[in-house]
């Protein structure tokens, strides 16, 4: 929350946080980096009202999650996905099993990452990441189940594996 | 082995400690920048205001003065080339939403984004929020009609129109720094959706009109309008259109509107005013 504090505290608090959740959605850091800052910009033109906001976190995620699924279709038009596709991530430090998540996220399509993320790594119930994504819960059911089973075959591993109950 | 949610957390806690974003500064300047942009759209409707009171105050025949004579004017026009004091747009404060809004946060940024402009405006009732009057979705485009309720002895009114496509990028245009009459009108023109062009047009009308009518030249056939309702509180309606044009190259560069008719219940013609030569479209 961040009540009436400024907009360059709130940024200097979640900016780090933002870009490594759009990370494995974009499967780029520098397009993390681009959709994030965007989004912030737009933040800080409704900072009075936005840091009224209970989560105004949650807000400027949802505007970076949308330009990330837009970038990724005008990528797909003009024929870059591909190429990018091919580009290994390049995150120093991670260990391999990081990288190979990495790695298989970027096969999967756009909305299935972002439901993967918003589920796995932001915490959000399936309510929660159909209101963030504005599709119907049985829709993000599916993403997640569909986006699971694809991990687990890219991995090579057992889908138990990666979402232990 | 560890689980997807702890290795989604170590990949993104490893991204967030490498990230070198450009600081906040930077998203404080590109939102100024952006402000700036804005400002410059509406400094050419702050043209067609002017141009409009002009030739309204020449040309109108009939009806009496919508508000009481003049008292105090705001001192300064609403909007501004210069660049402003501030780094981020005003905060319009609670936004009524009589009508609605745009969906999705695209559409929350739309009416924030005019509202905005309104609240830069000086005047208005105390206490009243800004409204969105007015918003529809044709030809691609998402237009939007804002205002504030005027306050006592004044005799303009604040409200703005935006024009934005589905993405959210567009422009605003202000009004509010003169006089009001029984007819006012301003647009857009070049509108370009696929292969075919749009002229737009909006303004105020009299309460007493029932129908706007609008007539072109070129052989654009005249558009018929029913004023937007605005409520007790607003001493005029609007009114908003979209309109065929030809293509770029079988036109002149001038507004294609000529004349605006405003007619009563009766078919009485209450108001009118004719397009202004000049820069800017106006009426």
């Amino acid at each position: 929350m961040a009540g009436n504090g400024s907009f360059e505290e709130f940024y200097s608090g979640a900016v780090g946080r933002l870009v490594g959740q759009l990370f494995p959605v974009t499967g780029d850091l520098h397009e993390a980096e681009e959709v994030v800052q965007e989004a912030f910009t737009r933040a800080a033109a409704r900072w009075p009202r936005l840091r009224d906001y209970d989560v105004p976190e949650a807000w400027v995620r949802r505007v970076a999650m949308n330009l990330a699924a837009d970038r990724a279709r005008g990528l797909r038009r003009q024929a870059r996905a591909m190429r990018k596709l091919r580009q290994p991530a390049e995150v120093p430090g991670a260990s391999v099993e990081a990288l190979a998540l990495a790695e298989a996220l970027r096969t999967l399509p756009i909305r299935q990452r972002q439901v993967l993320v918003l589920h796995y790594l932001v915490d959000l119930p399936v309510d929660q990441v159909a209101h963030t994504l504005r599709m119907p819960e049985g829709t993000v059911k599916s993403l997640l189940s569909r986006g699971r089973q694809m991990l687990a075959s890219k991995l090579g591993e057992a889908e138990e594996v990666l979402d232990p109950k | 082995m560890s689980d997807l949610r702890e290795r989604l957390r170590e990949l993104a806690d490893v991204v967030a400690s490498q990230s070198r974003t450009p600081g906040p500064e930077a998203a404080l300047r590109r939102a100024r920048r952006r402000r700036l942009q804005l400002a410059g759209g509406t400094a050419v409707l702050l043209a067609i205001v002017l141009l409009a009171v002009t030739v309204g105050t020449d040309r109108l025949a009939g009806p009496a003065p919508l508000a009481p004579s003049a008292t105090t004017r705001p001192a300064r026009a609403t909007t501004t080339t210069t660049p402003p004091t501030v780094s981020i747009m005003p905060d319009p404060g609670e936004v009524r939403l009589p009508a609605g809004s745009p969906p999705g946060p695209t559409g929350e940024q739309m009416v924030h984004d005019v509202a905005s402009v309104v609240a830069e405006c000086q005047g208005g009732a105390p206490g009243e929020p800004i409204a969105l009057v007015a918003w529809g979705k044709e030809h691609h485009r998402y237009w939007l009609i804002a205002a504030k309720p005027p306050g006592p002895g004044e005799d303009w009114l604040c409200w703005a129109n935006g024009l934005f496509e589905g993405g959210g990028a567009g422009t605003v245009g202000s009004n509010g720094n003169m006089p009001l009459t029984p007819l006012g009108a301003g647009g857009s023109s070049n509108i370009r959706v696929g292969d075919q062009y749009w002229g737009q047009i909006v303004g105020t009308v009299t309460k007493r009109a029932t129908r706007v009518r609008v007539l072109f030249d070129l052989g654009i056939p005249p558009l018929e309008l029913r004023p937007i309702q605005a409520g007790d509180r607003y001493p005029v309606n609007f009114y908003a259109g979209f309109y065929r044009l030809p293509a770029k190259d079988k036109r002149p560069a001038t507004w294609q509107v000529v004349r605006v008719v405003a007619y009563d219940e009766a078919g009485r013609k209450v108001a009118e005013c004719q397009a202004k030569a000049g820069p800017g479209h106006s009426c």
